[in-house]
Order: C-alpha cells, then structure tokens, then sequence
C-alpha cells in the first residue's frame, strides 16, 4: 500500500511536507494557488510519464470541501485519498481525480504526484492523484488545482467559459515527499 | 438452478485493513484476499501466486465471482464514485491477470444523452455466470442532471485476445465488455 502518512498523524512539521498542498490550517482560506508543494528534487523526481490524459474539458471536483456542501449536487465530504488519516479539502489541496481503471491500467495509486496543465494559458501546477472518478473521466480537478492553473469555477462547481486541461500523473511516487520551500506552480 | 448456482459462486468481499477476507474458488484450491492488496493464494500451501491489485484504498466494496469450473475469476471494485472490474484467470501452468478497458464508452454516451450531464458517479455488480467463459454485469449510472440509470452487459474472457501488457502489469484485452444495453 502505497500510504505513506499514516505514522505522521502528530507530526504537523510533516503534515505541511508530505501533501501536494501545505494543509492550511484556516478552512475558510480558499484563496487557492498559493503555496502548494511539489516534490523533492523537482519534476526529475517523478521520472516517465504513467498517465496522461491529453487535453480536455476540466471539472472541478469539489469533495472534501464542507463549504461546497449544498451547493454541487455531486459533492461527497470523502475523498478517496486520504491525508494524515483525513479527506483532502478540493479548496486547500492541489488533487487530480482518475478512473479505477485509468489508475490500474497506468500503474498509478492514490498518493502519486501528478501535473494539472492549462492548455490555454500554459499555467501548470503540481498536484497529487487522491480521489477516483467514474469510467472514462478525465480533466477532472480539485478546486485549488483549477485556481492555480487559473480556471474560474461557480458556486455549483461548474467552470467559467469552457477551459481545457492535459493532466499527467506519475506512477509509484507517492513516497517522494513535498517541498514546501518552492511555489509548486511550473514554469 | 444454473443461475442459482452462480449467484452462490459470488461472494462479497469487505476490503479492511486490518484483517484479510477470503473469498474461495468452487474446487477450493485458490481464494482471492482482500487486505491492503488483493492476492490470489494457494490454499494447499499458501503461496501468495499473483498480485491482482497492489492497492485497495479509496475501495469501499470488492465484489468477487469465481467462475464455476475454478478457472477464471472476476472482480469488480468499487470506489466511492466509480469502479473497475479486474480478471485472473489459469491456463493449465500459471495465474494471470487482466483488466477491463474503457469499454462503455458508448453507452455511457448514450445516456448522457437520455438523462443529461456528464458522468459523476458508476458502480457495477455481476449478475452470475452465464457460461464459463462470460458472466454478465449491471451497472448503475448516475449524471450530474441528479438523474440515474441502470445498464448490463456481458463480460467476456477471450484468453487468446491479449494484446499486450499495460503499466500496471494487467494483460490487455483478455476480458471484454459487449452487448451494452440501458435497462
């Protein structure tokens, strides 16, 4: 099993290093984009691509956000991945979300390091695979994904205009560990 | 009977992480165990004979169906939102594994079509073997409309059909969907 935090429940120095986001303590801050962290050693790290959606239509996918609740009809308190033993909050954490199948087929578990690429603008961010989708879904983010690559989104979750997303993720790198010291934004 | 008898060959396996479950071929040689991965063992020794998938988190139900001659096995895995169905199967010397593709493309755009918006959620279920080499399989379809549907087809072992070996390890085409319908 490819968890790799379950033994740093009381360690909140760890907490900020081993997500894709920095787990922000205030869960009214969505201001999302700023300061997610992206693995040690860069994106040499993560070596050869496992999945990769090519471009498509984004979503946002807004489970694990309680403040979304009520308003997206397909919104669940419960992500697939899990952090510290806890759901990852689609407003604070940087996710991607894959098919089963798409995570089998590739290699890729819960937990692996992954890029969300804006296809219009070029913005690209860093993000970690931590919720599962259903068949044939792609293009489907996090909230503070689609605010760091500069998608705009309702409050029901529906995006603004039609943007389009490559998303790539990167299998058995759930280990590598987050480095908060650098914007986890691609130039 | 028939039918009877393959509702039986179909066990419900509770993924946990803390205690393995078992779920046991027909001739009582091999069980599938679902733990933090799922295993096909050997009963008689033990061995642990083929990773069927090295990471159950996020699952929340793992069904498995033995076929009734013990040598073919289908599993469907359901996440909260979505799911896969997975296969092993024995060709007289060694286990192999297997993984349905996106095979429901088309239907899954013919009900968006039907009952608005995209795809959000889907689980599947088996509903017995029909022969020993296919059983059939319902799903259910639920679209961002809030509305739902249900579906079946035929999984189908083609054991000569692999093409080849994807990046989980899983051979390509051996299991195959067809015969979609919406119910």
């Amino acid at each position: 099993m490819t968890i790799i935090l379950t033994s740093c429940d009381e360690d909140e120095n760890n907490v900020d290093l081993l997500g894709g986001g920095p787990g922000s303590s205030d869960p009214n801050n969505i201001a999302a984009g700023d300061g997610f962290c992206g693995p040690q050693g860069g994106s040499q790290a993560l070596g050869p691509v496992s999945f990769d959606s090519g471009v498509t239509t984004a979503k946002i996918d807004t489970d694990g956000n309680l403040l979304m609740q009520g308003h997206d009809a397909t919104w669940n308190a419960d992500t697939s991945g899990h952090v510290n033993g806890q759901s990852v909050n689609s407003a604070q954490y940087s996710y991607v979300v894959l098919s089963r199948q798409q995570m089998k087929d590739s290699g890729v578990n819960l937990g692996d390091w992954a890029t969300v690429t804006n296809s219009a603008t070029g913005q690209s961010t860093y993000a970690r695979v931590e919720d599962t989708g259903p068949d044939g879904g792609t293009g489907e983010i996090s909230q503070a994904a689609g605010s760091a690559v500069g998608i705009q989104y309702l409050s029901n979750s529906d995006t603004v205009g039609d943007p389009s997303v490559d998303v790539v993720a990167y299998a058995n790198t759930a280990s590598i560990q987050g480095d908060c010291s650098q914007v986890a934004s691609i130039q | 009977m028939k039918t009877t008898t393959a509702l039986l060959l179909t066990a419900f396996v509770a993924v946990t992480t803390a205690q393995g479950k078992d779920c046991r071929s027909p001739d009582g040689k091999y069980a599938v165990r679902a733990e933090k991965t799922i295993t096909l063992v050997d009963l008689s020794t033990g061995a642990q004979l083929l990773v069927i998938d090295n990471d159950t988190q996020g699952l929340v139900r793992v069904e498995v169906a033995w076929s009734p001659d013990s040598r073919k096995v289908a599993l469907a895995e359901d996440a909260q939102r979505g799911s896969a169905v997975l296969g092993a199967w024995f060709d007289g010397s060694a286990w192999h594994k297997t993984l349905q593709g996106e095979d429901e493309k088309a239907i899954i755009s013919q009900a968006q079509r039907l009952y608005g918006g995209r795809l959000v959620a889907e689980n599947r279920v088996f509903d017995g073997w029909i022969s020993k080499d296919s059983i059939r399989v319902k799903g259910t379809m639920h679209f961002a409309s809030g509305r739902r549907c249900e579906y079946e087809y035929t999984l189908y072992f083609l054991l000569h059909a692999v093409t080849h070996l994807d990046r989980g390890g899983y051979e390509v085409g051996a299991i195959v969907g067809r015969d979609h319908r919406l119910l």
